[in-house]
């Protein structure tokens, strides 16, 4: 009897799936059901269903991997998240760059409410730019506060080397503003560059609304049904975190979306080289699979039009999904998104009786969509029209495809997604586009594959260079392996060496990853 | 006369970083200042140096120091404003334009963004014509016009007048100031009259590096495609490509210096640099040097990346572009040769070995 089993989910913006594959790596079951507002019965409904139809012993569960665009949406929609103070230990007050200048309007608003300068910070050698001063901090925490912050983003100048301002300014905004208040240190979420780890900054505080409640609920989710094996989240680089890391930086979680799906599309389809074009409830992403891992990038890496400077797959996120809202004027077509009604889809799209008009009822208009149990008669929109709306649809996709793959047109494109069979059946003639089996729990499969990775954060001297890295690289890549990753396919994927540029015998902080897939034997 | 526009900022950061050889600093900071500052004082006039008056003075601009410190302490925005004035007291004249020190990197940058604030023209050219990492590699010194008196300051706008009677001097001196204000400061020196630039700058820096950037962005296939387009215009090679597998670099003396270790398709990269990449060795042979730019891609994007930018497991492709005319002169290697750096061999040009 099979006892390695192991749970994917995704909680999507519209749907939760979950697959339950087997040591073969194999769906064994699937189950898709909606998104809930409280993200943890959606994750409860599906767990219980998994169970129930696989009759699987609890025991033999060895992980339940749950990956989410709830960030990226969260982001992307501008819906729910907190108002953000950003407190920086600047002691020069580098004010020729304000906090989130270049970002874009709608999103600066509704988070940012302003910015206070205190002294300290650090010169690269170590000696402070301006004396740090605690109080400083209590008189920003008030004022943000009585500007309508929501949460607090600290950062210090060379935090990632000197981090104990941040820290001490954490505790004094917390006294100030009760020990409960969300705060962000930059220096615990970015490297060096102070423009993007503050954008990272205040982006984590910003999720903290809409993600931490949820993740909080789903250990409880977790106890209900008996389940003992570990939960995790799944983060940007497809490995895998713990769930408190989660709900202290739900930002690591923002591009595991597409990585989870690039790769469950990738294997579901058995390619290693492709164009993968994910079509969700409340966006789509299209990005590239090489030699079976997600292309990265580093620089130029956006968020809703925020720089960041993570690794992160090289996603093209477009707000279109079988949810987005259709606009119309007579037959003459409007919009389609970016605004979706991602988990109210079943209520509010005309195909299901509701009253919004949607990409989904479109497709179901001109037969490339069948819901059962349906009635087309509902939708207000005439065939002509219902045309024009997948005709934008496919040539936004079609530009994205385009943008993504640049030169290798030589590239398979895989569909998949909920939304897949929208863009199939009206995909170009010229090129066959493919969409796999369970194309629409790829994302949920990917989750499942997540890979497990060991994280050596250590401060060392590198006067012996290559034996001390070629001891840390030992050393996370056997953190990796017992925390359960397959020894002989585990490899570094991350090393960052940040030296303390004023201390004697080379001392650096150093921090080396290793990753790989999990040992199922 | 022309108007720096929008598209011409865009098309400058990455032209300037390719002529960065890594160094110069990244200027993705220093673009949104600059639009910051357009937007609020209008666009800088970009002048041809035929158009300024022989007696008229221009002043060259830049942030000396290690440019890994750009990227987390950023300008205060003040450093600037009591150079000038007081280069203009010490000069018993009026500065009429500003010109970048080095076109290079970030500090392509540095004289746009004061330039905006003050209403002053900037003239199209530079006095390197890449970027070099100490203040006696310009063509103003090689053609004789005085460093001094050099200008420093800091992000407080507290100030340092240098009058040296040499070049290394001025280097010296400044690199020790600018270590004690945390390895970055505001710099101005070569202060000159229209006729001294006219026998002595690199002329159209600012139209080349746009000119490099706009192939670069405009090309519809990034990455390896555009590069290959790249070469074409500026006659550079490509060494190599491959993956970054170490990078091991410190902030001494007021530099960045380290080295970079790729896993190419022809073997072992290894790239040297102080705050530029300096040189290039194949399987430890040496392979092509400064004074040639020496230049990193990000593979797939075909963005040009500076030294302090470089990370673990990036795949980059590495090229090199002819040094600007006057560096391979005898007299331009004497300050720019491998051996002028401490390396033990000779400068071989790229287009002698390709």
């Amino acid at each position: 009897m099979d006892k390695n089993y192991v749970i994917g989910i995704d909680i999507g913006g519209t749907h939760t799936d979950a697959v339950l594959i087997n040591s073969q790596q194999k769906i064994v079951c699937k189950y898709k059901t909606k998104t809930t507002v409280q993200l943890e019965d959606g994750v409860y409904a599906a767990l219980h269903q998994i169970l129930i139809e696989s009759n699987v012993s609890n025991h033999a569960i060895q992980g339940i991997f749950i990956g989410t665009t709830h960030s990226t949406n969260a982001i992307l929609e501008n819906q729910n998240l907190y108002k953000v103070g950003v407190i920086r230990i600047a002691g020069h007050r580098p004010d020729s760059l304000k906090p989130c200048y270049g970002w874009p309007n709608e999103i600066k608003d509704s988070v940012f409410t302003g910015y206070e300068t205190v002294d300290g910070g650090f010169e690269c050698d170590g000696r402070q730019i301006t004396p740090f001063n605690r109080n400083q901090c209590k008189i920003a925490a008030e004022k943000l506060a009585g500007r309508g912050a929501e949460s607090i983003a600290i950062v210090g100048v060379f935090s990632p080397i000197m981090g104990q301002q941040e820290q001490e300014c954490a505790d004094a905004v917390r006294e100030t503003l009760g020990s409960s208040f969300p705060i962000s240190q930059s220096s615990m979420i970015g490297g060096i560059g102070f423009i993007e780890r503050e954008n990272a900054a205040i982006l984590n505080c910003a999720l903290k609304r809409p993600i931490v409640k949820g993740f909080q609920n789903l250990e409880r989710v977790k106890e209900q049904l008996n389940l003992s094996c570990p939960l995790m989240i799944t983060q940007n680089d497809g490995s895998l975190i713990d769930l408190d890391q989660a709900i202290d930086h739900p930002l690591l979680t923002i591009s595991s979306g597409p990585t989870n799906s690039f790769i469950g599309a990738s294997k579901l389809a058995n390619v290693k080289n492709a164009i993968i074009i994910d079509i969700g409830g409340t966006s789509s992403d299209i990005g590239m699979i090489l030699n079976g891992y997600p292309k990265r990038s580093m620089h130029n890496i956006k968020i809703g039009g925020i720089t960041l400077n993570f690794r992160m797959p090289d996603v093209l996120a477009l707000a279109i999904g079988g949810g987005s809202y259709v606009q119309v004027n007579g037959s003459e077509l409007i919009s389609v998104g970016p605004k979706s009604c991602g988990k109210e889809l079943t209520h509010e799209a005309q195909v299901f009786g509701g009253k919004s008009l949607t990409l989904t009822d479109a497709a179901c208009k001109i037969g490339c969509l069948n819901i059962p149990n349906t009635d087309l008669s509902n939708i207000s929109l005439n065939s002509q029209t219902a045309h024009q709306v997948l005709q934008h649809v496919l040539e936004k996709i079609c530009y994205g495809v385009e943008r993504m793959q640049g030169n290798r047109t030589d590239l398979p494109i895989v569909l998949v997604g909920g939304g897949a069979p929208i863009a199939l059946s009206c995909s170009p003639k010229e090129i066959q586009w493919i969409s796999p089996a369970d194309a629409d729990v790829a994302n949920a499969f990917g989750a499942a594959l997540a890979e497990i990775s060991g994280t050596i954060d250590n401060v060392a001297s590198l006067a012996n260079r290559e034996s001390t890295l070629d001891k840390l690289k030992e050393e996370a890549h056997a953190l990796a392996v017992k925390q359960g990753a397959m020894s002989s396919k585990t490899e570094i994927v991350d090393v960052q060496i940040i030296p303390y540029h004023y201390m004697p015998n080379s001392l650096a902080r150093i921090i080396v990853k290793a990753s790989g897939p999990r040992n199922t034997a | 006369m022309k108007l720096i526009s929008h598209d011409d900022l865009e098309n400058l950061a990455i032209g300037a970083t390719v002529l960065g050889s890594g160094g110069g600093g990244d200027p993705t900071y220093d673009i949104l200042i600059a639009k910051q500052s357009f937007e609020k004082f209008g666009p800088v006039r970009l002048m041809d140096i035929n158009e300024v008056g022989p007696d008229e003075y221009i002043a060259p601009l830049a942030y000396m120091g290690a440019p890994l410190v750009s990227i987390e302490k950023l300008p205060s925005g003040i450093e600037f404003d009591a150079i000038l004035p007081l280069a203009e007291k010490m000069i018993g004249n009026s500065i009429k334009y500003l010109i970048p020190a080095e076109i290079g990197g970030s500090n392509a940058f540095t004289p746009l963004i004061v330039a905006a604030s003050l209403g002053m023209p900037v003239i199209d050219g530079d006095l390197i014509g890449r970027a070099f990492p100490e203040l006696q590699i310009t063509s103003s010194n090689l053609k004789g016009i005085s460093p001094s008196p050099a200008i420093l300051a800091d992000s407080f706008g507290n100030t340092v007048v240098i009058n040296a009677k040499n070049a290394f001097t001025v280097e010296e001196y400044c690199r020790n100031i600018t270590m004690s204000t945390g390895s970055i400061a505001a710099l101005c020196l070569y202060i000159m009259t229209g006729q001294q630039a006219k026998g002595s700058i690199i002329r159209n820096s600012y139209s080349y590096a746009i000119a490099i950037g706009k192939i670069l962005r405009e090309t519809k296939e990034r990455g390896a495609v555009a590069i290959k387009d790249l070469m074409n215009y500026t006659k550079g090679v490509v060494l190599d490509s491959g993956t970054i597998t170490d990078i091991d670099q410190i902030i001494t003396d007021g530099f960045l210096k380290g080295s970079v270790a790729i896993k190419g398709t022809k073997g072992a990269l290894k790239i040297v640099y102080q705050n530029e990449y300096l040189a290039a060795f194949q399987n430890d042979k040496p392979l092509v040097s400064t004074p040639d730019i020496i230049t990193l891609f990000e593979e797939e994007s075909g963005i040009p990346i500076a030294s302090e930018s470089l990370a673990y497991g990036l795949r980059v492709i590495a090229v090199a572009i002819p040094a600007p005319d006057i560096w391979t002169t005898a007299e331009g290697l004497k300050l720019t040769s491998p051996k002028s750096f401490g390396f033990d061999f000779e400068y071989q040009p790229i287009c002698s070995r390709y």
